[in-house]
C-alpha cells in the first residue's frame, strides 16, 4: 500500500534536488504534462480499486498522455489554435470523473464492508 | 497477488509523477519571478530605482576614476622621485669611491729604482685631476677626498711613502679613468710634470694609454663621528 507513496517522496525529492532548469517558454506544456499524468494516475488508482487494473495500460497511458498532451499543446501553440485549452478541459473532466469514480467505489467498499461486518 | 502486480507500475508511474511535479513546480516559480510576469507600476518603480542605482554608480565611477587619476600621478611623481634619488645615489658613490668603476684611461708605472717622492706623487695625482680624470687610484689605493699621500719611516729607518698610512710597494702603477689622450697630454708635454721629473728628479714614469682600466672600490668606509646633519 505504500511503497508507491514511496515512489512519489523519492520522485519530488529527486526533482528539488537535482533542479532541472526548464526555460520558461515550455513552462505552460510541462503543466498540461503533470495534469496528463495525473488524470493516468487517478485512471489507475480507479483501476485497482475496481479491480481491472493493468499495468502496462498505465505506464503506456501515463507516458503517452503526457508526451502528446505537451507536443499537442506545443503543436496548437504554433499553429494558432489553442488546443491547450482542449487539453486542459479533456483532462480536467476526466480527472474528475476519475476522482468522482474513486469516490463512489470508497463509499461502496465502505459499505461492503459494513454490510459484512 | 493481483496487490503485487499494481504496486510496481503505480511506484513508476508515481515516481515520474513526483519528478514532473517538482520539475514543473520550480519552473512555475522562475515563471512568477519573471519580469514579464510583474505588474505594470511594480515594473515602472523598478525601473526607475535602477536609474536612480545606475546614475549613483556613475557617479562613483567618476570619483573613482579621479581618485585613481590623481594616485597615479602621485605614483608616477614618487617612481621619478625613487629614479632620481636612486641615481644620485650613484654618482655619489662614484665619487666616494665605494663602488668599482672602469673605464679609458692612462695607467702610469714607476719602478722601484727611481727615488720618488710622496710629493712627486701628490703632483701627479693632482695633475691626473687637472687633465679631467673621473677616478684615479695608486695602486688599487682609491684616492678619494680623505686619501692621505704621505711618507713615514720604516723598520730600518728608511723613508717610505705612504698611502692611507699603508707604506706603497713597488712598482708605483698610478690608474686613472678618463679621455685617454687628454690625460697622456697633460703629463707628457714639454716643461710639464713627467718632463720635470725626468729632468730634475731622474724619476721616468711610463705612461701607457688604456682601452679599459679598472679601478677598485674603497676598502673602508668613512665613519663620522662629530659631523651632524
Amino acid at each position: 500500500m505504500w511503497f508507491p507513496i514511496i515512489g512519489l517522496i523519492i520522485g519530488i525529492l529527486l526533482g528539488s534536488i537535482f533542479t532541472f532548469p526548464v526555460p520558461i517558454v515550455y513552462a505552460k506544456y510541462l503543466s498540461i504534462a503533470v495534469l496528463a499524468a495525473l488524470d493516468s494516475l487517478l485512471g489507475g488508482v480507479r483501476g485497482i480499486l475496481e479491480d481491472s487494473f493493468d499495468g502496462t495500460i498505465l505506464l503506456s497511458g501515463f507516458f503517452t498522455n503526457t508526451l502528446l498532451a505537451a507536443l499537442l499543446a506545443y503543436m496548437g501553440d504554433h499553429l494558432g489554435v489553442d488546443l491547450y485549452l482542449a487539453a486542459v478541459l479533456a483532462f480536467g473532466i476526466r480527472l474528475f470523473n476519475n476522482l468522482g469514480f474513486i469516490r463512489r467505489d470508497f463509499i461502496n467498499r465502505y459499505r461492503a464492508k459494513r454490510k459484512i461486518l | 497477488m493481483i496487490k503485487k502486480k499494481w504496486q510496481v507500475p503505480l511506484f513508476i508511474a508515481l515516481f515520474l509523477f513526483g519528478l514532473l511535479v517538482s520539475t514543473q513546480y520550480t519552473t512555475q516559480q522562475a515563471l512568477v519571478n519573471s519580469l514579464s510576469n510583474q505588474n505594470q507600476e511594480d515594473l515602472v518603480k523598478l525601473v526607475k530605482s535602477l536609474n536612480e542605482k545606475r546614475a549613483r554608480l556613475e557617479l562613483e565611477i567618476d570619483t573613482l576614476r579621479k581618485n585613481k587619476q590623481s594616485l597615479d600621478e602621485k605614483a608616477a611623481l614618487g617612481s621619478d622621485l625613487v629614479t632620481n634619488l636612486q641615481a644620485e645615489l650613484r654618482q655619489l658613490k662614484i665619487v666616494n669611491g665605494t663602488i668599482p668603476v672602469h673605464g679609458p684611461g692612462v695607467t702610469i708605472t714607476i719602478t722601484g729604482d727611481s727615488n720618488l717622492m710622496y710629493l712627486d706623487l701628490i703632483d701627479l695625482v693632482n695633475e691626473l685631476w687637472v687633465s679631467g680624470a673621473e677616478a684615479v687610484a695608486i695602486n688599487d689605493h682609491r684616492i678619494e677626498n680623505n686619501t692621505i699621500i704621505s711618507q713615514a719611516e720604516d723598520a730600518n729607518h728608511r723613508l717610505v711613502i705612504t698611502v692611507n698610512k699603508e707604506p706603497l710597494l713597488s712598482p708605483v702603477v698610478i690608474k686613472a679613468i678618463g679621455n685617454p689622450d687628454t690625460l697622456e697630454k697633460g703629463l707628457t708635454f714639454t716643461g710639464g710634470i713627467i718632463d720635470n721629473l725626468n729632468t730634475l728628479y731622474q724619476v721616468y714614469p711610463v705612461v701607457k694609454k688604456q682601452e679599459d682600466v679598472v679601478i677598485l672600490a674603497v676598502s673602508s668606509k668613512p665613519t663620522f663621528k662629530y659631523l651632524k646633519w
